[in-house]
């Protein structure tokens, strides 16, 4: 048994050697925060993700509680820090915004996502 | 693979009779790693799926909905399995592999293969490899908006292409129905990141008059933290937390209507899994779900890899298509 046990440790540690690699790309966090509560409209939306991101192909836009879009439309990939991106927003009423981000990875997985936050006066 | 937990008297004689070089326990070694295979052996294919904002993780008792590119490796387990009036208890500890590969994006297959070592309370012991699995997935739909997927898939085990020592010889073919549904669309606040997972097997016997068919049920009920911090509220937690999915898995297997003896066993597992970038590792406990089960409690551990991943344009890609 020990002789099998380390056989599979050792194919789990090659395997393992091979783990330090691009993968999806997430959402790390945002600014405002996923579920925030933010007093009066912020300028900007930032979404910091866990892998760099293909600008062509990565967005993030803002709808309000009916689905009209509300941000500026212009949604980009930082050029410094390829995993944040950026989006301006115009003043915004008090309520709920659903915040949409489509995202590839230099990998070239794709990935999808959304979350809420709540603008109060 | 889990295998099936039957010990009718007709597979424990056709056990002990291959077990020449010890038969006071050769079949008592067989029947002690059936039953346990109920707990401790992982089912085949492990892959995590995406469906809207819902990742699926891998599972380590049940299989989860998805189909893809994954390795698990190894998987560990052990348990002490309790004296029965045939035979003393014993020790168990088993080693299993799992490759997935996807053939298209919606179909793929994945081998199975697991090492069990039984050391008794006397003082002997048996080895050896038990039937390998093959198992062949199809993802049949998807709905990214209410989280939800399923597949259907065909388990073929077989018979006598392990050691007699601790498998079973009788193959088995299994129908299966697997599904994933997240709770993220449900206006439950912070509940919302719970999802639900499972899978319903009809196991059909290759001899059923040694061996009956039975029904396999599992499910799993997961609370992901990463699903709290990225779609609902970050609650400012520190990284090594945003990563980990509680969660409890079960699985029972229920004796087919009309087959002779036999008794529902299974188990419940809670624990947890921690997601790295590319990789998943998982520690669960093993408490026995019915008294018939006969074990104490154990533990399983897995190491799990995405080679979609780690080699998106070889490995981890399908044979076809992108």
């Amino acid at each position: 048994m020990k002789r099998t046990a380390l056989a599979f440790l050792a194919a789990a540690a090659l395997a393992s050697s091979a783990v330090n690699v691009r993968a999806h790309a997430f959402l790390d966090h945002a600014l405002p925060a996923v579920g925030s509560t933010v007093h009066g409209s912020p300028p900007e939306l930032r979404l910091w993700f866990t892998q760099a991101l293909e600008p062509a192909f990565s967005s993030v836009k803002v709808v309000d509680a009916s689905g009209k879009q509300v941000d500026k439309g212009d949604s980009t990939v930082d050029a410094q820090d390829r995993e944040l991106l950026k989006l301006s927003l115009p003043a915004l009423a008090p309520g709920d915004y659903k915040v949409m981000w489509r995202v590839t990875s230099v990998d070239t997985h794709t990935t999808t996502g959304s979350f809420t936050i709540h603008i109060v006066p | 693979m889990l295998q099936p937990a039957n010990p009718s008297l007709a597979r424990r004689v056709r056990t002990c009779a291959r077990f020449q070089s010890m038969p006071a326990l050769a079949g008592f070694a067989a029947l002690v790693a059936s039953l346990a295979s109920v707990i401790i052996e992982t089912r085949p294919a492990a892959a995590h799926g995406i469906a809207g904002d819902r990742v699926f993780p891998a599972t380590i008792v049940i299989d989860d909905p998805a189909v893809g590119d994954e390795l698990s490796l190894p998987t560990f387990s052990t348990i002490h399995n309790s004296a029965t009036s045939s035979g003393p208890g014993s020790r168990e500890f088993d080693f299993g592999a799992e490759w997935d590969k996807t053939i298209t994006d919606d179909l793929g297959f994945n081998i199975n293969a697991d090492y069990t070592s039984l050391h008794f309370d006397g003082g002997d012991s048996a080895s050896g490899w038990q039937n390998p699995a093959f198992t062949l997935k199809y993802r049949a739909y998807v709905n990214p908006e209410h989280e939800f997927m399923t597949s259907v898939g065909l388990v073929r085990q077989f018979g006598g292409t392990g050691s007699a020592a601790v498998d079973d010889p009788v193959g088995s073919t299994t129908p299966t129905l697997y599904f994933g549904k997240g709770l993220g669309d449900l206006p439950i606040g912070l509940l919302r990141p719970l999802a639900i997972t499972g899978e319903l097997q009809y196991q059909i016997s290759d001899w059923p008059n040694s061996k009956a068919n039975q029904w396999v049920v599992g499910a799993s009920l997961q609370y992901s933290i990463p699903y709290l911090q990225q779609h609902v509220k970050d609650m400012g937690l520190p990284g090594f937390i945003r990563r980990i999915i509680p969660l409890v898995e079960m699985s029972l297997d229920v004796p087919a209507s009309g087959a002779p003896g036999g008794a529902v066993t299974g188990t419940i597992a809670p624990g947890v899994l921690y997601e790295g970038d590319a990789w998943q590792l998982g520690l669960e406990a093993l408490i026995p779900a019915t008294k018939a089960t006969n074990t104490g409690i154990g533990v399983i551990a897995q190491f799990h890899l995405y080679l979609d991943d780690i080699f998106p344009k070889s490995l981890g890609k399908p044979i076809f298509g992108n």
